[in-house]
């Protein structure tokens, strides 16, 4: 089993995964994202057959025909440069060189967990929320606009309980169109925004990973617990119906992808809302706080590959 | 009622308001969508899903009431009103708003992205060989390489594929109709209505050696560029099987 590891070593559920596929299964074959313009490099004269080049980094050498998968997690070139890890100035030669081995392993026969193509569905929450009412799931009314009439209309319909957020995969905290956001409106038309009917509930996460679900519930005083204190965010494990399995199965493959996390607002009524789903989900903490074998699963499923 | 998503300066986009125009078709370009002094919104609810934009005269045109869209180019703000962070930001929201517009408009649309085709859009073809070589074609040595001026000559061929019609910049290469299945299988796969691909030849036979999703009519000899034209125009208006329609 050759598993091509690609993400960045300033990310700790990388280097989570990392530790955990040395410990458990041997020799892994890293390129640290942070550093893709100066740890490797591809050889590609000394063969006119692809499956003969070969990646060289510091301490291995690996022939693209022998990756039996890869796993990727790319964060975006601007990590480095924001977590003060490479300079600004060097950042063009940093994100020709990512492009590069972007394009390299999007070509790759192999399974890769997950595309960056297919993982791109993130970056259109709208696109996602569409694919998502299109396989089933229930949706929380949505406006996306930069028109401030239809947003206060949309306001007035839902009786003032709104929720915006981003329209696309920029983090940005949700928050309430409560009196003072209302007041900000005017700085709509400047960008285009995603207005969600307020779905009073909790929030749950589920993890698909290949075919397998794990749901988690999350409790929190804000509205996007992201934001809130961690010790203020209760996380526990969550019994998913079958249906909603079903769903999480069904779009995460309609995606293309192997991993996901899809957030839901799930209603007294258990009523399950569909918000959107996340390539590249961070589940480290919730495995610490939940115990479910998020890492375990993952690993197991690369393994597979072998 | 049909739409331009472009600039309405735009050479290419005249061109195809005109042909539209002088087929009796009405045609609007817009430039700013999602964007001041544009509006556009996409609605979404149990019942139904609106996609809707105001034109430059502030009306407002319904998904519903268009019958084609042309995606010419997606134009951004200006960036020096802003700071680099909230034009990042402004950007990617424009266009994460303008992905789900496209894909919520019941009409016909050239070309229809998906997240995925449109941020591989720039790739180069190594990101593309699983998928070429799967649809039957093959990716160039050459390809994705700088050529320096002097260096090695290539025998390159250009064609615009618009539906089911290939059309050639001013000659095609020997065994052109080998590539016209492919390059529709390639389309299907993608989603994509509208192609532009290159071609290099090498030992007897055509090699992928670039591809783009926007076409490029001045690359074209004017004879070229004027059957693209028609073609498109034919291809939006004619409800062609062929046209990506929304899914």
């Amino acid at each position: 089993m050759k598993l091509l590891f690609l993400g960045h070593g300033s990310d700790p559920v990388c280097n989570y995964l990392r530790q955990a596929w040395s410990t458990s299964r041997g020799a892994i074959y890293f390129l640290d994202l942070d550093w893709i313009d100066r740890c490797c490099k591809l050889d590609r004269d000394s063969s006119r057959t692809e499956r003969s080049w070969s990646i060289e980094a510091t301490n291995w050498q690996l022939k693209l025909g022998d990756i039996s998968a890869v796993f990727l997690r790319f964060l975006g070139v601007d990590r480095a440069i924001r977590s003060g890890i490479r300079l600004a100035t060097e950042k063009a030669g940093l994100e020709a060189a990512a492009n590069l081995w972007m394009d390299l392993l999007e070509g790759l026969e192999c399974p890769i967990v997950n595309r960056l193509s297919v993982s791109n569905s993130n970056h259109s929450k709208l696109f996602q929320l569409l694919q998502m009412k299109a396989n089933g799931f229930l949706v929380p009314d949505t406006l996306v606009t930069n028109d401030i009439g239809l947003a206060k209309a949309f306001s007035a319909r839902h009786s003032g309980r709104v929720v915006f957020k981003s329209a696309s995969g920029a983090r940005a905290r949700a928050q309430l169109l409560d009196e003072h956001n209302y007041e900000r409106l005017h700085l709509l038309s400047d960008c285009p925004t995603q207005f969600q009917q307020f779905i009073p509930g909790s929030d749950v996460r589920v993890h698909v990973i290949g075919n397998q679900c794990f749901g988690l519930q999350i409790e929190s005083a804000e509205l996007d617990y992201r934001y809130a204190p961690r010790d203020l965010v209760l996380i526990k494990t969550c019994p998913l119906p079958k249906t909603i399995q079903d769903q999480c199965r069904r779009i995460t493959h309609a995606f293309g992808l192997y991993l996901s996390g899809i957030d839901f607002r799930v209603t007294s009524k258990q009523e399950w809302y569909g918000l959107e789903v996340n390539p590249a989900p961070a589940f480290t903490d919730y495995q610490r706080q939940t115990g479910q074998p998020l890492a375990a699963t993952l690993l197991n499923f690369l393994a597979e590959f072998g | 009622m049909f739409l331009i998503i472009g600039r309405p300066e735009d050479s290419f986009c005249q061109a195809i308001q005109s042909h539209l125009q002088a087929g009796n078709h009405e045609c609007r370009i817009i430039g700013e969508l999602f964007q001041v002094p544009g509006s556009a919104a996409v609605g979404v609810s149990r019942s139904e899903v609106l996609a809707q934009c105001k034109d430059v005269k502030g009306d407002w045109l319904h998904g519903n009431d268009l019958q084609g869209v042309y995606v010419r180019e997606l134009v951004y703000p200006e960036a020096s009103v802003w700071t680099a962070e909230d034009y990042r930001y402004v950007s990617q929201e424009i266009t994460g708003a303008f992905l789900g517009w496209t894909a919520a408009l019941p009409c016909p649309v050239l070309n229809r992205y998906e997240p995925r085709t449109w941020y591989m859009r720039f790739s180069s073809v190594l990101a593309w060989r699983m998928i070429v070589r799967r649809c039957g074609l093959e990716v160039s040595d050459r390809a994705g390489e700088e050529i320096a001026p002097g260096g090695h000559q290539l025998r390159l061929y250009r064609a615009a594929v618009i539906g089911d019609d290939l059309v050639w910049d001013l000659f095609p290469p020997l065994d052109h109709e080998k590539l016209v299945s492919p390059l529709r299988r390639f389309m299907n796969l993608n989603s994509l209505s509208l192609l532009e691909a290159v071609f290099n030849f090498e030992q007897d036979h055509c090699c992928l050696y670039s591809i783009a999703f926007e076409l490029s009519p001045w690359q074209f000899s004017p004879h070229a560029r004027q059957e693209i034209t028609s073609k498109l125009v034919a291809l939006l208006t004619g409800g062609s099987p062929t046209v990506n329609r929304a899914k």
